[in-house]
């Protein structure tokens, strides 16, 4: 009977209730999710050939916004290697001002949406989670399906721009666009 | 045989525990590297294409494994490809805590926290969300639920009652089947197993997307076992065949809905002896099964889920049976810090028993009608509270209540502490309420299980508390710890002798009745140690401690066994690219009764995979002993022992 009692009165304190930030689960997803993205990112770099004319001893990956996937991709950056490339991480204010990366990573909540420039036909590997990206400018979309992360590729924007994306890469993709609005 | 406990002592028992836990895991942490981000680059691409962005599903949510405020162990497959595991109760052996015995090729016990006795009854086991024990004797048929292991996502092991949301009969632990999703098993797979002990599995199966929103999984599957050898050293007669076939439709409507359709069916048969009687050649095992399941999730609004399912299953030597269940589940949105979800269940279970084993009624349909109330709290940023209740009302003992109230305190993202307190049940079984089951003693008297209409469900308060950490990065660490007060235990006690003049000459009776006579107290701990030493090469080490009041029945019957020391060893190394070494050592301490005796255990394997589509493994299974028990037997079964296997498998993805 004193067991029942204790435990009644736990289960009252419980009730007892005040002013909250918000759960803390959600940011441990978050982290996580920033973890997964960084590594996509890294592994599509490695299926993705610049033209010749590009000289990529080191592979700049430029963010606009994003920074959890910056921060996820910058820590450890020195023993990252692409084959014999090294790697580096770069944040920046606006995608105009992108000309000397490689790959250029969107945050969705910077990407307006319908609207996505293709970089002129520069050689950069665009890649973003806002919803739509690969069926517009964008080259990869990277999006969450059932808990999983998964990507879209828009091969002709890539050819566009002078990249050659691998069979590897675009048989693990889930779905190919082509073309879509200049 | 009432033993005393109090409150007092087990408070501060568990209390101290909890402190030297939580200084321990600080300094161990303080000492080390701290490190916070896990490093996934190295993984390539379709290992990263097989990771949940959100960690475990618990409590039937996503959620991250720092999160859950009890002992949990998830055993994912690639755990089970390693181990070489051909069946769910071999995959469970890898959880802390749990005792598993193989019996023979069809039985299995799988008792989480003492209890190890034939009819392991204290566990709920959910396949993909539907329970599949029965209520006939409350312990599951292992054998009517050969999934293929290559469809299994993962498998949580929950010790200790769940909290309210994972419905009733979990009094000492929860297993969680999950498996794949349709979108994650596209393409087609063939495996094959042979071993040296007459064992045979076939499986193929084919998933693909049958439009953008919809996927779908079939597949089919044969095994067959020839039985081990029993204690005398003659030829069992435990063979089993059976053929499994399965459909999962996944798919995804507007708004985010998802649904979720799985059906299987399977057709056994197995052999057996039952001594008292005339030896029955064979009885068919059977099992078809259908399950629907809608969800509705979305961040930060209204969560739903439904679920229906339907079974029918004729274990011709114990019962034919039919149940129907349904559950739902609604989550409210965060409201000033509290997140609230409720649910209510339904289930119908008739049965027809076999008349051999003479329960009183024969037939019986039972309805139980259930809800539950779950609350979780955000006290602050690094700690929260739950409490809820589970709500039940079933045929033997009307109502029956389960409270449940967990603390967590998680100060980092990969450190945690928990704490918990549970009530859980566990209702009559169609045995305990109406029996009439009669073995002979000695010419002229004959011993009589009866059954007990008044019978009381059995109960147990949990105290439980726990730590869960990651340190330098590469090693993670669980600890939990239990202090279980058990009242209104099931035994049989020896009621007065009595003679039945009919039939003629007439006989003696010695009646053994079903009384709710057993209270004592249990506790423990459960220690898990995983790590990455080297790359390429993963450790895992557990250790789980039991003790029990001692306690036991006069007549051997229903004598309950448990295992006091319980070690493991998993060790997988990639030897040189496409060649892995796995190696497991199970020590398991003897049964307490006395029938089993300590025993080791140890499997290894090669797995090689020449191309990315082909995997072949060789392995041995029980390497060091030829012969063993595993389990006692509390019935007219024939114990069989455990023999040494050598298996082949090849897994081809097409």
């Amino acid at each position: 009977m004193r067991r029942a009692g204790i435990l009644a009165a736990l289960t009252g304190l419980a009730g007892a209730v005040g002013f909250s930030p918000a759960g803390f689960a959600d940011e441990a997803a978050t982290r996580r999710e920033d973890q997964l993205k960084a590594a996509y990112l890294f592994n599509f770099v490695k299926f993705v050939e610049w033209p010749a004319s590009v000289p990529t001893d080191v592979l700049t990956v430029c963010f606009v916004g994003g920074e959890g996937v910056h921060d996820a991709l910058a820590s450890g950056i020195d023993s990252k290697r692409v084959g014999p490339r090294r790697l580096a991480v770069r944040q920046v204010q606006e995608s105009a001002s992108a000309t000397d990366c490689n790959v250029l990573y969107l945050d969705a909540a910077v990407v307006p949406e319908g609207r996505v420039s293709s970089q002129d036909r520069l050689p950069i590997l665009t890649v973003s989670d806002a919803k739509g990206f690969a069926r517009s400018g964008g080259m990869i979309e990277v999006f969450t399906d059932s808990n999983r992360l998964r990507f879209r590729i828009n091969i002709d924007n890539a050819q566009q721009a002078g990249l050659r994306i691998s069979s590897s890469l675009l048989q693990l993709a889930a779905s190919i666009e082509k073309a879509g609005p200049k | 045989m009432k033993t005393e406990t109090s409150t007092a002592p087990a408070l501060k028992e568990l209390a101290t525990l909890f402190c030297v836990l939580f200084l321990l895991c600080t300094a161990a942490v303080e000492a080390g590297e701290e490190k916070q981000n896990e490093d996934l680059t190295s993984l390539d691409l379709a290992t990263l294409m097989q990771m949940d962005v959100e960690v475990t599903t618990a409590s039937k949510t996503a959620q991250s494994i720092y999160d859950v405020a009890a002992p949990i162990y998830v055993i994912s497959s690639q755990d089970i490809r390693r181990s070489g595991a051909t069946s769910i109760p071999e995959a469970l052996r890898m959880a802390p805590g749990v005792v598993v015995g193989q019996i023979d090729p069809a039985k299995w016990v799988v008792a989480p926290r003492g209890f190890a006795t034939q009819y392991a009854n204290k566990a709920l086991v959910l396949l993909d969300g539907r329970a599949v024990y029965t209520p006939y004797n409350s312990s599951v048929y292992w054998n009517t639920l050969d999934i293929p292991m290559e469809d299994i996502e993962r498998i949580e092991v929950i010790r200790g009652p769940g909290d309210a949301r994972w419905g009733s009969h979990a009094v000492n632990g929860i297993v969680n089947i999950i498996t794949k999703l349709a979108t994650d098993t596209r393409g087609g797979l063939a495996s094959v197993t042979v071993d040296s002990e007459g064992g045979r599995i076939l499986s193929v199966r084919h998933g693909g997307a049958l439009s953008t929103n919809l996927n779908y999984r079939a597949y089919a599957k044969y095994l067959s076992q020839d039985d081990f050898t029993v204690a005398s050293g003659d030829a069992g007669l435990h063979d089993r065949s059976a053929l499994r076939a399965g459909l999962r439709l996944d798919g995804e409507i507007s708004g985010g809905d998802r649904i979720v359709f799985i059906g299987d069916i399977q057709s056994g048969r197995d052999t057996a002896i039952i001594p008292a009687q005339a030896p029955v050649p064979h009885y068919d095992a059977d099992e078809w099964s259908a399950l629907v399941r809608w969800e509705r999730n979305e961040p930060g609004r209204v969560n739903q889920q439904a679920q229906l399912s339907f079974d029918r299953l004729n274990q011709e030597i114990y019962e034919e049976r039919e149940t129907l269940d349904f559950a739902y589940q609604v989550q409210l949105p965060e409201f000033r810090r509290n997140i609230w979800t409720i649910g209510a269940t339904y289930k119908r279970s008739s049965d027809v028993t076999s008349p051999a084993l003479r329960i009183v009624p024969a037939r019986m349909t039972q309805n139980v009608y259930g809800a539950f109330l779950h609350d979780r709290i955000v006290l602050s940023e690094t700690s929260q509270l739950s409490f809820g209740s589970q709500f039940e009302r079933n045929r033997f003992t009307g109502w029956e209540l389960q409270p449940n109230l967990q603390f967590l305190y998680k100060p980092h993202e990969q450190r945690s502490f928990w704490a918990s307190v549970s009530r859980a049940v566990r209702t009559p079984l169609r045995t305990e309420d109406g029996f009439n089951f009669e073995f002979p003693i000695f010419p002229g008297a004959f011993g009589r299980f009866v059954g007990n209409e008044e019978l009381k469900a059995e109960r147990v308060l949990a105290w439980q508390a726990g730590a869960r950490l990651t340190i330098r990065d590469d090693w993670f660490v669980d600890i939990a710890a239990f202090y279980n007060e058990y009242d209104d235990l099931v035994m049989t006690s020896a009621g007065v002798p009595f003679f039945e003049p009919l039939p003629p000459p007439g006989r003696t009776i010695f009646p053994q009745t079903y009384t709710n006579s057993l209270s004592g107290h249990t506790r423990g701990v459960e220690t898990v140690l995983k790590g990455r030493p080297l790359p390429g090469w993963d450790l895992a080490v557990s250790y789980s401690l039991y003790s029990q009041t001692p306690w036991s029945d006069p007549l051997g019957f229903g004598s309950v066994a448990a295992v006091e020391h319980q070690f493991q060893v998993h060790s997988s190394a990639a030897i040189v690219r496409n060649l892995e070494w796995n190696v497991s050592l199970y020590y398991t301490d003897g049964l307490t009764t006395g029938d089993v005796p300590e025993y080791y255990k140890l499997d290894t394997q090669l797995a090689w995979k020449p191309v990315e589509a082909l995997r072949l493994s060789v392995g041995i299974r029980n390497a060091l002993s030829p012969r063993h028990r595993e389990i006692g037997i509390n019935s007219i079964d024939v114990p069989t022992r455990i023999p040494r296997t050598v298996y082949l498998n090849t897994s081809w993805q097409i």
